[in-house]
């Protein structure tokens, strides 16, 4: 098959690629505009909790992002549909669950 | 003196030439002792030589001794000797998988040491090999100390699981891992500004790699006369992390195997962890005229190879086509990342 015929199926993939791309960037130039430029203190302890605080905020955001990535891969792939019984099943078992758990506090009290 | 180009040449030819001339012979030999896998997406259903990796792994190791010959500056032949020694033992952990078919998880888990060699590099140098303080667009250099060394053993585990996961049609590893390293090349070259006067590590490894998974796609494309195993993959994914690593292009190479990471991702989220590939489910089936189709099993694990084939089945060749697109794509995003990055420094 030609490259231009197959390309069109793609789109959805490329498309993703593209906002990963995108959100990185724009996780990039927020720590770059607020984050990096907080400026040091000179007593050495609010330094080191300037420091940590930079770091572990750039992680959330980042790990915010691969998150997303996971997640909408994961919709992408699966489909609504899939998606909807998935859900349902979960709910399901979660009510067996509980169910289950109330009869045997039941059964302790009887 | 060696001069650079030279040594380039070299690290390109040398692994290129001995797979090349290995791999008629491993192929006869395989078939001869009776190791050999069937290929299912063909009707013909032809046997096909297995464990192609141990040629690519004698190769690079072959090539990477005559490549610190070669180079005068001790710096670098360290640097080479250490990427050597990393895809070497991501492809031992990758035969002894070929062979005894490791546990999901022990086999990531083995292969954290792979990145034993990079970090103990800090005893033969004067300093580590690693820079703890990795580029980012807009940003430029962080300082990323403790994280980035709790982190790095996952970068040379997690690039070479994902080569691993896409390593599953006639030549789909080889071509999309030669599309990242030609991006990764370009991407160096803007970044750090090469020139020809001294020689660089990192265009050192990426032009070796190439050699060698050129060599090994000439007889692992469609129609492919050997395959290349979990030897292969986990050693070309560990290399692409120790590039990362070594080469300082963390962020380069994140961007440029984006569809291997949503692969990975595709799956695990799937089959909910991880999972042997032998134990799941088949994703996909054989149409009566030889194409591929997804099986719609519930329990088989969603691929990028399922969202190729979501709008209808597909030939072999056309799915690898697919993911050299999609390797294409994100490679540019990588070069538009170094160009970022280059910005900021």
């Amino acid at each position: 098959m030609r490259l231009h015929k197959l390309t069109p199926r793609l789109y959805g993939v490329l498309g993703l690629e593209l906002f990963v791309f995108g959100t990185f960037i724009g996780i990039c130039a927020i720590i770059n505009a607020f984050i990096v430029d907080i400026p040091d203190s000179p007593n050495p302890t609010i330094n080191f909790i300037i420091a940590t605080s930079k770091v572990l905020i750039s992680i959330i955001l980042i790990a915010i992002w691969l998150y997303l990535w996971y997640y909408i891969t994961k919709r992408l792939m699966i489909g609504k549909e899939d998606l909807q019984e998935a859900k349902k099943i979960k709910r399901e078992k979660k009510q067996a669950k509980m169910q289950e758990t109330k009869e045997k506090k039941k059964n302790i009290k009887t | 003196m060696t001069s650079p180009l030279v040594v380039y040449v070299i690290a390109f030819t040398v692994p290129l030439f001995i797979s090349g001339i290995s791999f008629p012979f491993f192929i006869k030999f395989m078939l001869k002792k009776g190791i050999f896998g069937i290929d299912i997406h063909k009707e013909e259903q032809p046997k096909v030589a297995e464990m192609g990796g141990i040629v690519i792994i004698i190769s690079l190791i072959i090539s990477s001794m005559i490549t610190i010959l070669v180079i005068d500056d001790s710096h670098v032949q360290l640097m080479v000797g250490i990427f050597c020694i990393t895809i070497t033992i991501a492809g031992i952990i990758g035969i002894i998988d070929d062979f005894v078919n490791l546990n999901a998880i022990l086999k990531p888990v083995l292969l954290l040491l792979a990145s034993v060699p990079i970090i103990a590099s800090t005893w033969f140098s004067t300093g580590p090999l690693y820079n703890p303080h990795p580029y980012f667009p807009l940003i430029g250099q962080t300082q990323l100390t403790i994280v980035y060394l709790i982190l790095l053993p996952f970068a040379i585990t997690v690039p070479a699981n994902a080569v691993n996961m896409i390593d599953v049609f006639n030549g789909s590893m080889a071509i999309t891992t030669i599309i990242v390293l030609i991006a990764t090349f370009i991407a160096n070259l803007i970044i750090f500004n090469i020139d020809d006067k001294t020689t660089d590590p990192t265009s050192i490894f990426v032009l070796m790699i190439i050699g060698v998974l050129v060599a090994f796609l000439i007889f692992n494309r469609y129609p492919a006369r050997v395959f290349g195993g979990d030897s292969s993959s986990l050693a070309i994914g560990a290399s692409l992390g120790a590039i990362a690593v070594l080469g300082r292009l963390e962020i380069v190479i994140i961007i440029a195997i984006i569809p291997f990471i949503m692969n990975s991702f595709g799956t695990i989220g799937s089959v909910k962890g991880l999972l042997e590939r032998r134990k799941m489910a088949r994703p996909t089936k054989m149409t009566k005229d030889w194409k591929i189709e997804s099986t719609n099993d519930p329990k088989a694990p969603i691929t990028l190879v399922g969202l190729v084939i979501q709008k209808g089945s597909l030939h072999e060749k056309d799915i690898v086509k697919s993911f050299g697109i999609l390797t294409v794509f994100s490679s540019i995003l990588a070069i538009i990342t170094a160009i970022l990055i280059r910005v900021a420094i």
